[in-house]
């Protein structure tokens, strides 16, 4: 297995230069780049400027290990209004272009988002006739497309079962899951949700929950091995389903001081779940 | 950048079931933007009309505005309810001349006089209509051009759309529009609906009171106007729903 880490983790006012150099610093082989969330890679980014990127990343020795987005959470693909889910679609699209010319094979999707407006039942209607397209353009686009489930921020997919269902009605191996071992929360078991989906699982995002939540205003997420994952468990299922790929470290919360430490901290506790001294 | 509806609309259209398309060019309504002809006859990219039958006695007509609907999914959405309650599609050259039933046209936002006269034309002899608006969703402008067709052609006031999600409609936030008929059904709402002047007919359904649903008779039939979009949730499986299409229609 491979590591890597978000771009989005560069802390502000860094350089991608910069940061590029600390993620190979800590130890990390890949980087994953976030559209629209960090200054250099936007929507309005050209093709040349993502090739630049691109040489910028390889000349640090890295490699980028695929191309997510938070933008989906304003343009959902389940939206009501027909112009935000075609802006959604758009983005999906220009993911798809970018991760060719960032020649990686994955993309990360936030498929639904369930609301007290937008009912499940037409988020999982919406989401189907959307990814369908977008599921043979990835295929032509030599690139798989990962459905995050951010199960409790979503409110969409929230068992392994419900998932697979879903990936089964859309039917294209070129659409999957990239699963967060994080978001899980209290509704189940990450060790569970690998073994149902595992050759479906394109990516994997690690961060680490609190089940047990302080003040309702504390972040339920945590460092790797500080929260209530069981990554034995993890470990063991990555082993079982023959999960050899990409491990992509995000962090939500941040390190207050010593922004770097936290790159380095991580990149060793991935290390240790690689191995299996756990 | 702000498409325009019609850009948006055709790259959707272009991915919609290829049935529809089979029995395009048979209507005779009138489109300003019909002369998309070419060299063999009618290419109707932008208006299609199908046609299904309850028995021998019940059939409705069902309109694909495409460039002029504004949610393709309201389509499909009666199209599916129809075909589940056993109503089989007919071709539109298999048609009666006189008026059917039901002429069914969804999510519409633009409504131009040939749309008007064709309405009309089944209001007169007798069949009925029943128009879903699209236009909460719409740009001012459209909406401004959508609320004069309904008066000026079919007499139906309506006001500016309320946005339901930002706490239109009364105080609370219950997001169904209670229908009273033809029968009582709760429909989830659709973000943003329009009401309509009780004044104009029989009020057939309401958003936290305000009527957003109207039952109006013209000429030997009645025209029913929805303010909030039903087909989204036919295409959803909601059962009300379709309970309540399947009671207006029979």
């Amino acid at each position: 297995m491979k590591k890597s880490i978000g771009d989005n983790m560069i802390p502000k006012g860094w350089t991608f230069e910069r940061g590029l150099e600390l993620i190979k610093k800590a130890g990390f082989d890949g980087i994953e780049l976030w559209l629209g969330d960090v200054p250099w890679f936007q929507m309005s980014t050209t093709d040349a400027e993502v090739r630049e990127l691109r040489r910028k990343i390889e000349s640090a020795g890295l490699a980028v290990s695929n191309v997510s987005t938070g933008l989906h959470w304003r343009y959902a693909l389940s939206a009501r209004e027909p112009e935000i889910r075609h802006q959604g679609i758009r983005i999906v699209e220009r993911q798809l272009a970018t991760a060719q010319l960032l020649g990686t094979d994955a993309i990360l999707v936030v498929a639904g988002l369930v609301t007290e407006e937008v009912p499940y039942n037409e988020v999982y209607m919406r989401c189907l006739d959307t990814l369908k397209p977008l599921g043979e353009a990835a295929g032509k686009a030599g690139v798989r497309i990962g459905c995050e489930n951010c199960n409790a921020e979503q409110r969409f997919l929230l068992s392994p079962g419900e998932f697979a269902a879903f990936l089964d009605d859309v039917d294209n191996p070129n659409v999957g899951i990239h699963l967060d071992v994080g978001n899980i929360h209290d509704t189940g078991f990450a060790e569970q949700w690998i073994e149902m989906l595992g050759p479906r699982i394109t990516r994997i995002h690690l961060k680490d929950v609190m089940k047990k939540r302080g003040r309702c205003d504390d972040s339920v997420y945590t460092n790797l091995f500080l929260g209530d994952n069981n990554w034995a468990a993890i470990r063991a299922a990555l082993t079982k389903v023959g999960y050899d790929g990409w491990l992509v470290a995000e962090m939500e919360r941040r390190y207050t001081f010593a922004l770097d430490q936290q790159f380095y901290d991580t990149s060793v506790a991935m290390d240790r779940l690689i191995s299996g001294r756990l | 950048m702000r498409i325009t509806r019609r850009t948006f609309l055709a790259g959707v259209a272009a991915g919609l079931p290829a049935s529809w398309a089979a029995v395009a060019g048979r209507t005779k309504l009138e489109n300003p933007n019909w002369k998309l002809a070419s060299s063999s006859g009618f290419r109707v990219s932008n208006f299609d009309f199908s046609t299904s039958s309850l028995g021998s006695s019940k059939a409705c007509g069902l309109v694909n505005l495409r460039d002029r609907c504004l949610f393709p999914e309201s389509v499909t959405g009666y199209r599916v309810a129809l075909a589940e309650a056993g109503i089989p599609i007919m071709s539109a050259e298999s048609l009666p001349a006189s008026a059917f039933p039901m002429l069914i046209i969804p999510s519409a936002f633009e409504i131009w006089p040939g749309l008007v006269r064709t309405i009309l034309g089944q209001l007169e002899a007798g069949g009925n209509v029943l128009l879903e608006s699209g236009a909460a969703f719409a740009y001012p402008e459209e909406f401004q051009a959508h609320r004069a067709a309904l008066r000026q052609g079919l007499g139906i006031a309506v006001e500016l759309p309320v946005n339901l999600a930002r706490g239109g409609c009364g105080g609370g936030r219950v997001p169904y529009v209670d229908y009273e008929w033809p029968l009582t059904v709760k429909v989830r709402d659709f973000s943003r609906v329009i009401p309509v002047d009780a004044r104009g007919g029989e009020v057939i359904g309401r958003a936290g009171g305000v009527p957003v649903a109207l039952k109006r008779q013209v000429g030997r039939g009645s025209v029913i106007f929805l303010g909030s979009p039903l087909g989204p949730a036919l295409w959803a499986g909601d059962a009300e729903a379709r309970r309540w299409l399947r009671a207006v229609i029979s």
